[in-house]
Parts: structure tokens; sequence; C-alpha cells
């Protein structure tokens, strides 16, 4: 792993820091790699989501949902990520799709939301490691 | 010497994760990561591995699949987001359930509690003459030359020695890789013993003081060899 930096990265309030540093620690450079390899596949998973609810599949928009789950955990996203959890768990019980439509709609928004927020603190990131270096 | 291991997870980011913490503890190298059940079990049936960090959900099939399908003696750690699946962890004798995402204080919990389940090799111990197994709650010290045969019990093994019988957490298949080939032979799928132990073989059997050994027909010209006449 890379050396652990002195300097102290600001996140934004809505990343979870603790539970950041708690898998990182302070290793800003390999933070930015794991927020990559989020991004590398994010459009990718959210795009199947999409996909799966379009093709009233409810079992594969669960599983669906069930993969892009602990991405939002490696970016200090819990709160996301258990978010999913409750919308696999809407998806176990419900009987047709017509059931999931409000709560879908409000869902890829959230989850839109933290793409987004992801981009965002790896752009700072990677723009903070350069200077660093 | 380093635990080897696979990672068996279809979220790269994940793998990633599992793959940096490996680097990080110094004691475990990665051989390869398997992005489905297929290559992992494409994998394991070729590879032996000391540990197996296996997802449960993948695309095509549960990380159970592997286990299945392939005839393991590795310590699995299981990695998943669903804790759904700590009843099927118990049923697969599962060292670890780590719920995704895991700090590393987590990770490093989990592999301690492996590599103290893992016989050390001679290898490490720095010496060809003798193993350590965990027997008992105890790391007992037994002399090569101590054992007569090793039998296999599912996912515990019975050291017979000289004066006393150990049982411990490991397969006959890890520890083919693992002891002096030079003193000992697998004879059998369950069975392993120290040829220099054998009084003499009758048919399908070796005879050891007062034990019957069965030679399985896989074995049975290598062992012809190993015991050929003067």
């Amino acid at each position: 792993m890379s050396q652990v930096s002195s300097h102290t990265f600001t996140f934004s309030d809505k990343i979870d820091t603790d539970y950041i540093y708690g898998m990182y620690e302070n290793d800003y450079p390999y933070i930015e790699s794991m927020f990559k390899a989020v991004l590398d596949h994010f459009d990718e998973d959210l795009a199947a989501i999409q996909n799966n609810y379009e093709q009233k599949n409810i079992e594969l928009l669960r599983k669906s949902v069930h993969k892009i789950r602990p991405s939002f955990g490696f970016a200090g996203l819990p709160v996301v990520q258990e978010k999913c959890r409750e919308f696999e768990n809407k998806c176990q019980v419900a009987k047709s799709m017509n059931e999931l439509e409000t709560d879908f709609q409000e869902f890829i928004k959230c989850l839109e939301e933290a793409g987004t927020i992801i981009i965002e603190e790896y752009k700072k990131l990677k723009s903070f490691n350069g200077a660093a270096s | 010497m380093n635990l080897t291991c696979v990672i068996v997870e279809d979220l790269p980011v994940a793998a990633e994760y599992v793959k940096r913490c490996c680097e990080k503890s110094g004691m475990v190298d990665v051989l390869a990561h398997c992005m489905t059940v297929k290559d992992a079990i494409a994998f394991l049936s070729k590879n032996q591995v000391d540990l197996i960090f296996l997802d449960v959900e993948m695309p095509e099939g549960r990380g159970f699949d592997v286990l299945d399908n392939v005839s393991y003696s590795s310590k699995v750690i299981l990695t998943t987001s669903k804790t759904e699946y700590a009843y099927s962890a118990f049923e697969y004798n599962v060292a670890d359930f780590l719920k995704k995402p895991f700090t590393y204080q987590r990770f490093m919990e989990a592999l301690k509690k492996v590599s103290q389940i893992v016989v050390p090799t001679q290898k490490e111990a720095g010496d060809d003459n003798h193993i350590f197994i965990k027997s008992d709650g105890k790391l007992v010290r037994l002399k090569n030359d101590d054992i007569l045969y090793i039998e296999s019990m599912g996912d515990y093994v019975k050291f017979t020695a000289k004066e006393k019988k150990y049982i411990a957490l490991n397969t006959i298949k890890n520890l083919e890789s693992k002891i002096n080939t030079q003193l000992f032979m697998k004879v059998h799928r369950s069975f392993i013993v120290n040829t220099s132990k054998v009084d003499y073989m009758d048919g399908n059997k070796l005879i050891i003081k007062d034990s019957q050994i069965p030679v399985s027909k896989a074995f049975k010209a290598e062992v012809a060899r190993r015991f050929h006449t003067v």
C-alpha cells in the first residue's frame, strides 16, 4: 500500500469519514484508487438496474441492486448502501413491478446523486494527491 | 511462509480491497482473482490454496456452488453484504464471515483466526524432521519418526503416533503438499503412511504394527514401486 499522508484531505460532509478511515486509514492515493475502482463500473451497474426495472424483472433487479450495494460502502456512503439493502428487501416481497414504482424512482435518484458525490470526491482526491506528490 | 489464497468475487472494487488487505497484512499471497463461479471451480480444480475469500451471491450462481464442486481443503472466509448466509456458512464450516465493506482491522481478525488453524508446514518450522499440529487446543510438535500414519476424518485428521493419537483440524489433501514426501506417502484418499514404519504389504493392505491401511487402486502401482523387492 502507499505511504500514509501527513496532510489531511477534507471530504464532503456526505461522506462518512470514520468509515473511510476504518478501511483505508489516511492513505489518500489508495482511497483515490478505490474511488476510481468504484467509478469504473458504476455507470454499467446503474444501467443494469435501470434496464432490469424497465424489463420488469424483479429478481434481476434485486440482483443488480445487490451487486452495486457494497460499492457505496467502499466510497464511504454506508447510508446509500443501507438504502440498497432496503430496496433489495422490497424486491424480495414485491409481487409485481407496480408495487415498486414509487420507491424505485426515489431509489434511482438517490443512486444517481451518490454517483455524483463519488465523482466529485474522486476529482478532489486526484487533485489533492497530484499536488502532494 | 505466507498463506496462499484465491479471491472469488464479482465486484472488482471489493476484490481490489481484499487484495490490498492481503498485501498490507504481509501474511497472504493472492494467487488469483476469479469473477465467476465457473472460473473459481476451474482454478481450484487445478490449484491448491490455503484460503478462499468467497463472495456468496454471484451473477450465475452462489459462492457455495464453488465449495460443492471442488474437493477443497482450504479454509474459507465469506465476504458478503448479506448476513442471511450465516447458517449456510456454519454448514460449510466457514472460518469467518466478513460483511462488505469491512475494515482492515476486521480483516486482520479473520486472518488471525484462520492462520491459527492452518498447520504450519515443515518449511515454516525450519526443520524437516518434525511437524507442528494444533490438537486439543495445543500446538504439538510431532517427530516424523514417531508418526505411523495419518487418517482422514472429514475436516479433521487423526495422527497415529507411537505412543498416542492426535486429532487436528486439517485434511489429507492439505497435508499432502506439506509433509516430507521422502518419508510419507499417500496410499489412499484417506490415508498417508510413514513408509519407514510399514511392516509388510498384504494384497491391498499395508500393515503397520496392528493396523491395516488400505491401498487404493490409484496408488497401488506407486506403492509397489516404493516397496520394491530386492
